[in-house]
């Protein structure tokens, strides 16, 4: 208990030393013994925020005009606990110190062109508005405003959770609890002077189980439309505000990678903190009670004072240096940067048809497709410092309406029928996907390198096996090289991809599932916390000349970004592993490759990757 | 006497010799000591800010293997119906002039009827070679005002956020990634230079040389008024970054090669672009404008709008970095990969 606590002074109590020097010397331990907790701050939580951006939301989404995005907050390396040998039927285990989490707030927008207005979608088809428009997504009406139609934008959120597959959850892995719903009425973001965009929902204060998979959906059915008016939401941003309890930083030589050695303490410090020198004089026995003396009232209420005049110290500073001395234990807090990857494709996902798929970069022409895989990364640049406890993909197998399509809209000719839309997982087994993470040094610097922090390699997404035709019908939920991380898998819509099993000598189709949750374990020799086998928590954070020595990374020994990391960096890369190209990796149920059949490589809207982190006390 | 410090902070009690020590004043003091550090204010911590990270950014449409600059998307026999590949949509980039020409056709305002609020939605982001009103069409006989139909266009990428508790806006980080120059296959490409003034219709903005570095980005940041949430022209701007030279913010200045096994080698992570096998995509490269330790407070319940704006030059104004002599000359969205990351920073809180 670090509260402390002291004798009244009664009337008619004899004054004692210890009446004064006990508290005073309590007061001064706490500070020595660097014990100023979450539990004796007015302001014990920090906020941390899932942020989703989205380019775009359209009516060839399924359900027309609906995303949905799930995302995990789980435990930090030192608070995850569970009962293991994954996947399925296993408990988490709650420590009653396990920082508490709660969503307080979420905001939500989209770019209305700052008019109380809808936006046409490159779908607009309406018969008489123009004569440029079809069915293929090239009106030439997209992107300008329709007032008359902004009365269709009754937008609905809503958050959901579940429990982990890893966690016994089992197909076909449906949303359990609704959390939060609301719905935006269209005639908040029609009017000409005050439109609730962006929208706040404040005052949730909702508890969040750190070991449930949270989802949250955006539905807008409005944005499709019987006569063609088809509209869109652009420039999405979603802010789900958390706020969790403050928690210690890490340290240790042996317990972070990449730490700094040295700080603002000392040398060999690897985040240990410095206490200050708080002395309280206690009067001997005898002595008289004096203010201004050495062991006097005044001196050691003084004594105590120059330390909360000078503020409480903990944290880091913008160069991941620690102060010379510390008071303040709980200086950390839970953190979620959430990065979107493989979004704002031309055609809403990504399938495997050429026609479609050459739309993205490096994947050759339509007729000469490459052996490219789908490569994409983000840079995200490091202003403050972390420790990195876990990452975990979101994949993401949603379908859609190619173009848009209720029918064919392509000749039968170029693009077999089959292969014009986009709802089966990819029909292969030759699919191999890499995601890493990594630091990077050397913008507008004298050196670049990088250091890989988590590495994720999978393979044959839906456990094929062409030779043995497994797996069989009767399975759609088997687990193979694919799930070396599953954490969860997801049934977020009402129109969930399907998949094609092995029925005897034919096909059977089934349900499939729309997101997979996997972790990309941290790299590292020692045995770090977590859903499965992966290193110890990887501080990051741009350094100075104290703060340049680090320790050791994974395998390969004193990083390469030597303690001057300018930004994290996630890259994706899907790929063939037979030598083709992607259209013409090999359909598992007959001739030809997956780009005659309506194979999704990318579901709709994209994937992302959450890097769940320890984040400090700054500025 | 000498001087000495006294409590100032914890306690307003002061005691000093050839005063009276009464135990009511010791009371109360210890009890402040014991409060303050018993329950800690937040003002009692140095540091009390946490960072906040919005992350946003995609690959494009590859540029490269648009069939024709204007798709035709309709009819039997079509090459679209027959296949062909053309540039699909150009979200999250909206036309920052607002005008009836912007209003879909055979809809309220398409005609011209007053129903447009913010007729140029972004203060202070004009471009040099895009004019948004149009040019003035007087004679020498006959007088006339602006023609009112722009002259070239402005793109912008607007993301929002409500601010619920004060925050900080700590940065801005803006990259516009280009594959390596000397990459084979090389769709994003973007010069970010003015047309070379070969043929009278290939001319850079006035006031600026064949081939000068592109100054028409901006870069940004505003708060609606409180007393007119909706009116962009009484917004704030809390950050502006226009008419600089793009190509002198470049990510490094250093020869990198197109991929890490060229020399100059350097230490990757896989997937290794042009290293894993059939991994494309060149090292990291391009234009890269951090707005760092920008320090500006946003008040509570602000409405907070980052905007980045990219320009499409007139057809005498090609082509140039933005609108290349390609199938994707009105596409300037498509000539580059987008990162941006914002970062906020918000009070640790009760709860």
């Amino acid at each position: 208990m670090a509260k402390i606590t002291r004798k009244k002074l009664a009337r008619g109590t004899k004054l004692m030393p210890g009446h004064v020097s006990t508290p005073l010397t309590d007061a001064a331990t706490q500070l020595t013994d660097i014990d100023i907790s979450r539990e004796q701050m007015k302001r014990p939580m920090a906020p941390f925020c899932v942020n989703l951006s989205l380019p775009y939301l359209s009516s060839d989404s399924r359900p027309a005009g609906t995303m949905t995005i799930p995302f995990a907050l789980p435990p930090t390396q030192d608070f995850f606990a569970t009962s293991l040998t994954p996947p399925g039927g296993k408990d988490a285990s709650y420590d009653a110190d396990l920082p508490q989490i709660k969503l307080k707030s979420v905001s939500f927008s989209f770019d209305q062109r700052g008019e109380p207005a809808a936006i046409a979608s490159n779908f607009w088809t309406q018969s008489g508005t123009d004569t440029d428009t079809g069915t293929y997504g090239y009106s030439d009406q997209q992107g300008k405003l329709t007032y008359d139609d902004v009365t269709k934008l009754d937008i609905k959120l809503s958050l959901h959770e579940k429990m982990q597959m890893f966690f016994g959850d089992t197909y076909p892995y449906p949303l359990e609890k609704s959390l939060w719903t609301t719905v935006i009425p269209s005639p908040l973001l029609a009017h000409r002077a005050l439109r609730h965009n962006p929208f706040l929902q404040p005052d949730l204060d909702i508890t969040i189980n750190p070991y449930n998979t949270l989802l949250f959906t955006v539905s807008c059915p409005g944005l499709e439309d019987s006569a063609g008016r088809y509209l869109t939401l652009p420039s999405i941003e979603v802010s789900l505000k958390f706020v969790c309890e403050l928690m210690p930083r890490d340290s240790g030589s042996t317990s972070v990678q990449n730490i700094p050695v040295d700080g603002g303490s000392g040398e060999d410090k690897y985040g240990a903190k410095t206490a200050p020198s708080v002395t309280i004089s206690t009067p001997s026995v005898s002595t008289a009670l004096e203010a201004d003396s050495s062991d006097g009232v005044n001196y050691n209420i003084t004594t105590i004072d120059n330390e909360f005049r000078d503020k409480l110290q903990g944290g880091y500073d913008y160069y991941a240096d620690t102060p010379p001395t510390e008071v303040i234990k709980d200086d950390a807090a839970y953190e979620v940067i959430a990065v979107p990857l493989y979004q704002n494709s031309a055609h809403g996902g990504i399938s495997a048809n050429e026609t479609y798929l050459t739309t993205y970069p490096y994947t050759g022409t339509t007729a000469s497709p490459k052996t490219n895989g789908l490569f994409d990364r983000r840079f995200i640049p490091l202003h403050h410092s972390y420790t990195i406890h876990h990452a975990i993909l979101a994949w993401n197998w949603t379908p859609w309406a190619v173009l848009n399509a209720t029918d064919y809209p392509i000749d039968s000719g170029a693009v077999p029928e089959f292969a014009q839309l986009a709802y089966i997982a990819a029909l292969t087994q030759e699919l191999q996907l890499q995601v890493g993470v990594g630091l990077g040094t050397g913008a507008r610097g004298d050196n670049f390198d990088y250091e890989q922090i988590a590495s994720l390699d999978i393979s044959n997404p839906n456990n094929y096996d062409s030779t043995s035709k497994t797996p069989p019908w009767t399975t759609p939920d088997t687990t193979g090289a694919w799930d070396t991380g599953l954490i969860d898998r997801l049934t977020s819509t009402t129109a969930p991809p399907s998949t094609f099993l092995w029925k005897a000598s034919v096909l059977a189709v089934r349900r499939k599932w729309n997101w997979e949750l996997h972790s990309i374990p941290l790299v590292g020799t020692s045995s770090g916390a977590g859903y499965y086998t992966q290193g110890k928590p990887i501080f990051v954070g741009p350094g100075w000349t104290t703060t340049q020595d680090r320790t050791a990374i994974g395998t390969s020994g004193a990083p390469d970004t030597i303690g001057a990391e300018q930004w994290l960096e996630v890259r994706a890369l899907l790929k063939p592993t037979g030598g083709t190209s992607l259209p013409l990796c090999p359909y598992q149920f007959g001739g030809g490759g997956i780009g005659d059949t309506p194979s999704i490589l990318v579901g709709y809207g994209g994937c992302y990757v959450y890097l769940i982190c320890k984040k400090h006390l700054t500025r | 006497m000498s001087w000495n410090r006294n409590p100032r902070t914890i306690t307003k009690e002061q005691f000093s010799t050839g005063t009276t020590i009464d135990g009511n004043r010791i009371d109360n003091a210890l009890d402040d000591v014991v409060e303050r550090v018993s329950n800690v204010p937040y003002g009692d911590l140095r540091k009390r800010w946490v960072p906040i990270t919005y992350v946003a950014g995609w690959t494009p449409q590859a540029p490269n293997n648009i069939e024709a600059a204007a798709p035709v998307p309709t009819g039997e026999g079509t090459t679209s119906e027959q296949g062909a590949v053309f540039a699909t949509h150009h979200w999250p980039w909206l036309r920052v002039r607002n005008i009836y020409t912007e209003v879909v056709k055979g809809t309220t305002g398409a005609g011209g009827e007053p129903v447009i609020t913010n007729s140029y939605r972004l203060k202070g982001v004009r471009a040099p070679g895009v004019f948004p009103y149009g040019a003035s069409e007087s004679t020498a006989t006959v007088p006339a005002f602006l023609a009112g139909v722009p002259i070239g266009a402005q793109y912008a990428w607007t993301r929002s956020w409500y601010i619920e508790k004060p925050s900080i806006l700590d940065a801005i980080d803006l990259m516009l990634e280009r594959d390596q120059a000397d990459a084979s296959d090389r769709p994003f490409k973007n010069s970010f230079l003015y047309a070379d003034r070969v043929s009278a219709t290939e001319q850079p903005p006035d006031g600026y040389d064949a081939e000068d570095n592109d100054q028409g980005l901006a870069i940004v940041a505003t708060v609606d008024n409180e007393f007119a949430l909706e009116d962009r022209n009484m917004a704030d701007i809390e950050v502006m970054r226009k008419r600089f030279s793009i190509n002198r913010d470049q990510f490094s200045r250093l020869p990198l090669p197109e991929k890490s096994d060229s020399v100059p080698t350097y230490t990757d992570f896989v997937p290794k672009p042009s290293v894993t096998t059939n991994c494309p995509a060149t090292t990291l490269g391009g234009i890269y404008i951090p707005l760092r330790r920008l320090n500006i407070p946003i008040h509570q319940n602000a409405r907070l709008r980052i905007s980045v704006v990219i320009p499409s030059y007139d057809s005498d104004n090609r082509p140039c970095g933005w609108n290349p002599n390609d199938n994707s000359a009105d596409f300037p969205w498509l000539q580059q990969k987008i990162h941006m990351t914002v970062t906020m920073l918000e009070e640790v809180t009760s709860g």
